[in-house]
């Protein structure tokens, strides 16, 4: 960056202690109301993590209402409970659901990745998408055809192509993102990743008819192989995602390492696994400090944007267009 | 509100305060309650942060503060929810403005004084309680364990034993899908023969199960039961027999398996774990979610492994009750362990079959007077 930019650190001041009673509490509700809470204690934990989030002297906002977010559970809910009844009851049936959830997938993808967005608000301005479904299609389908012919060797520039789709459509109020990620960093990261894994992919190669290796400690081979192998592309697609984005004149650093990111992964597991779950609120407020903690914001002048829509226009909108709207799967 | 420290990062009052302009005229003090509080505004749709005086009280609010200048009917503002932790609140304006404070217990005095209810306010009164906390985990842990242990297992033999149609549909349908990946037998007609006379006494056993054989080419030794009494043998696991009392086992084994409902029980229980699951865990990180599905890939192979004793339990009887030699079914169990090359199985979570040693020794055991 040029001399001019400020960087401004991003830092997460959420703690365990308060976010294990938000997250216990909404466990406990989910299990008496048979799932229907799920949705409130979604947007309660979102709504810490959000606000926990600050960037230069403020923190952001999570505005989405459960309802909506109930009205979109419900729907993924009736569809499972729909491949669910077809499978157990007739078999070609059950490949054609299988084939409409295929093509309503990346629908969903964007009116989640949408939802997400507005519901996303800094300094009273929320983050908007505009995405062509038609380039959905497009994108979707053409990195999983590319994929499939290429017996997954294209994989990562099919994921590229889906994540500067996404982020390109992204804008914060009216500065627009643009994404400067290569599609070579991206097969560059996958190729290093299976680099990690060359280990177990010789151990299977070189010796397929001894049968003692197939033994522990080829597991834990395998399995330690592939664990690291996951945790290194955590860390570079995340760094590759955020480093690449310029919002404006603005431009997003993230400088996640390794093994800092492994050490957090393995604490977090034998936590989480020694207390039968009861860890996951305080390994998922560690594994945040760690990620926000490496943003930076290279910022060249104010944050100073205007919202495309008037926010009360945006909630009247919002409410009446919202029919699937709460749509937010996690996915993206 | 957890906290109203001064020293919190975002708006900084102190720099505002000594800059203030003397405002205490705009509003009547009295005695009537009012608010004062420092924070920032946001124009409506702007991102810029303008700190900021707030006044509030007989049903108004004023913003004032460099180029500020905003009143309205304290009924038309809305405040954000109450948070734990040291956070920003927010108040929506009507003209679309915003302010964002990091002082609480001035907002919790402004959330009094407008009278509305506090969104999530609720909510938020049981989470800044430790004991209300203390309660739920344990309730969380005993609904769990409880769950694992007694409810689900004993709701999926409800669930069999109220909807036996339930058991036919899936049967049909578990047996079209494997269809898609096996073949028709290509045993000869006599050997047919022989295996449906070896069935037919089994069948004979338990006339209640309604039980048929399926006969198909798996390219793998093996043998399953479906819930609606379909009892598959694959060609390979014939070949590998060396005596018809080697199959009797194997179709008493599976019979076992029908006449308890296990086929049925592993749905509904795989159903009802997975939703537990999503309840618990769905909010962890997938890594994390791995580990900590660890506990329940364990309940579950743990009930499999109950169940393949229990189906053995059914095997050795049948064996006994027609005076056959149990150790039959030991050597075919050895043989199929042997088949079985590791490196071909998919790679499992944990072993949900119980050792083949033990269950081997368990027929041989019963052989000898």
């Amino acid at each position: 960056m040029e001399q001019s930019a400020q960087s401004l650190e991003w830092r997460f001041t959420g703690r365990a202690t308060e976010y294990f009673r938000i997250w216990i509490i909404g466990v406990a509700l989910s299990l008496l109301t048979l799932g229907i809470y799920s949705a409130w204690a979604k947007v309660r934990s979102q709504q810490y993590f959000y606000r926990h989030t600050w960037l230069d002297g403020s923190s952001f906002e999570y505005i989405a209402s459960p309802r909506e977010l109930l009205r979109g559970r419900l729907l993924f809910a009736a569809l499972l409970a729909l491949v669910f009844v077809v499978q157990v009851s007739f078999t070609p049936a059950a490949l054609v659901v299988l084939v409409l959830l295929l093509a309503v997938t990346p629908w969903v993808i964007v009116r989640s990745s949408a939802f997400r967005a507005r519901s996303s608000v800094f300094r009273n301005v929320p983050l908007e998408l505009q995405a062509s479904l038609r380039d959905a299609y497009v994108t979707y389908f053409g990195g999983y055809l590319t994929t499939l012919v290429s017996c997954g060797f294209a994989y990562p520039g099919a994921r590229w192509r889906r994540v500067e789709f996404i982020v390109d459509g992204l804008s914060y109020g009216s500065e627009p993102f643009h994404w400067f990620t290569t599609r070579d960093a991206f097969y560059s990261a996958y190729l290093r990743g299976a680099l990690i894994m060359l280990p177990s992919i010789a151990l299977a190669a070189l010796s397929p008819d001894l049968p003692y290796l197939h033994g522990l400690p080829s597991k834990l081979i395998s399995y330690g192989t592939l664990f690291l192998a996951t945790v290194f592309l955590r860390a570079e697609m995340a760094n590759l995602l955020y480093s690449g984005v310029r919002i404006g004149p603005h431009a997003l650093r993230s400088g996640q390492r390794f093994w800092p990111l492994c050490g957090i992964y393995v604490t977090n597991t034998l936590a989480v696994l020694a207390t039968l779950g009861l860890a996951i609120p305080w390994a998922k407020v560690r594994l945040a400090r760690y990620r926000v903690g490496s943003l930076t914001l290279m910022a060249r002048g104010p944050l100073d944007v205007t919202a495309r829509l008037d926010p009360r226009q945006r909630r009247g909108y919002g409410d009446a267009a919202a029919d699937l709207g709460g749509i937010d799967l996690g996915i993206g | 509100m957890a906290s109203a420290d001064p020293s919190l990062p975002g708006p900084a009052p102190s720099t505002e305060r000594s800059a203030r302009a003397d405002a205490s005229g705009i509003t009547n003090a009295g005695a009537a309650p009012r608010v004062e509080l420092e924070a920032h505004y946001f124009d409506p749709r702007r991102s810029v942060p303008v700190p900021a005086r707030v006044f509030a009280s007989d049903a108004r609010l004023i913003v004032s503060g460099p180029g500020v200048d905003v009143e309205c009917a304290l009924g038309d503002v809305r405040i954000g929810p109450p948070l734990l932790g040291e956070t920003l609140d927010a108040v929506l304006l009507p003209n679309g403005g915003k302010l964002e404070t990091a002082d609480g217990a001035a907002i919790d005095r402004l959330r009094e004084l407008s009278g509305r209810p506090v969104p999530f306010g609720r909510i938020y009164r049981i989470e800044q309680s430790w004991p209300l906390a203390i309660a739920a985990t344990l309730g969380v842990v005993l609904a769990l364990v409880s769950a694992c242990l007694w409810i689900i297992p004993l709701g999926a033999l409800h669930v069999a034993r109220t909807w036996p149609s339930l058991a036919q549909r899936i049967g049909h349908g578990t047996l079209a899908l494997l269809d898609l990946r096996l073949e028709p037998t290509e045993l000869a007609p006599p050997e047919r023969e022989r295996v449906q006379g070896i069935f037919a006494r089994v069948a004979s056993d338990h006339p209640q199960l309604g039980l048929k054989l399926a006969l198909r080419k798996a390219g793998f030794a093996n043998a399953f039961a479906l819930p609606d009494g379909t009892v598959v043998l694959t060609d390979e696991i014939v070949h590998l027999s060396q005596h018809d009392d080697e199959l009797l086992g194997v179709l008493f084994h599976e019979a076992g398996h029908i006449a308890r409902g296990h086929g049925l029980r592993r749905v509904v229980e795989s159903s009802m774990l997975a939703l537990l699951a999503t309840a618990y865990y769905g909010d962890a990180d997938q890594v994390t979610a791995l580990a900590a599905g660890l506990p329940l890939a364990y309940a579950r192979s743990s009930y499999s492994r109950e169940e393949e004793l229990e189906a053995d339990s059914a095997a050795l009887g049948g064996l006994r009750r027609h005076a056959k030699d149990p150790r039959h079914f030991a050597r075919i169990l050895r043989a199929l362990d042997s088949t079985t090359n590791e490196r071909d199985r998919p790679i499992e979570y944990l072993s949900s079959h119980p050792a083949t040693r033990e269950r081997v020794q368990r027929f041989e055991a019963a052989a000898t007077p």
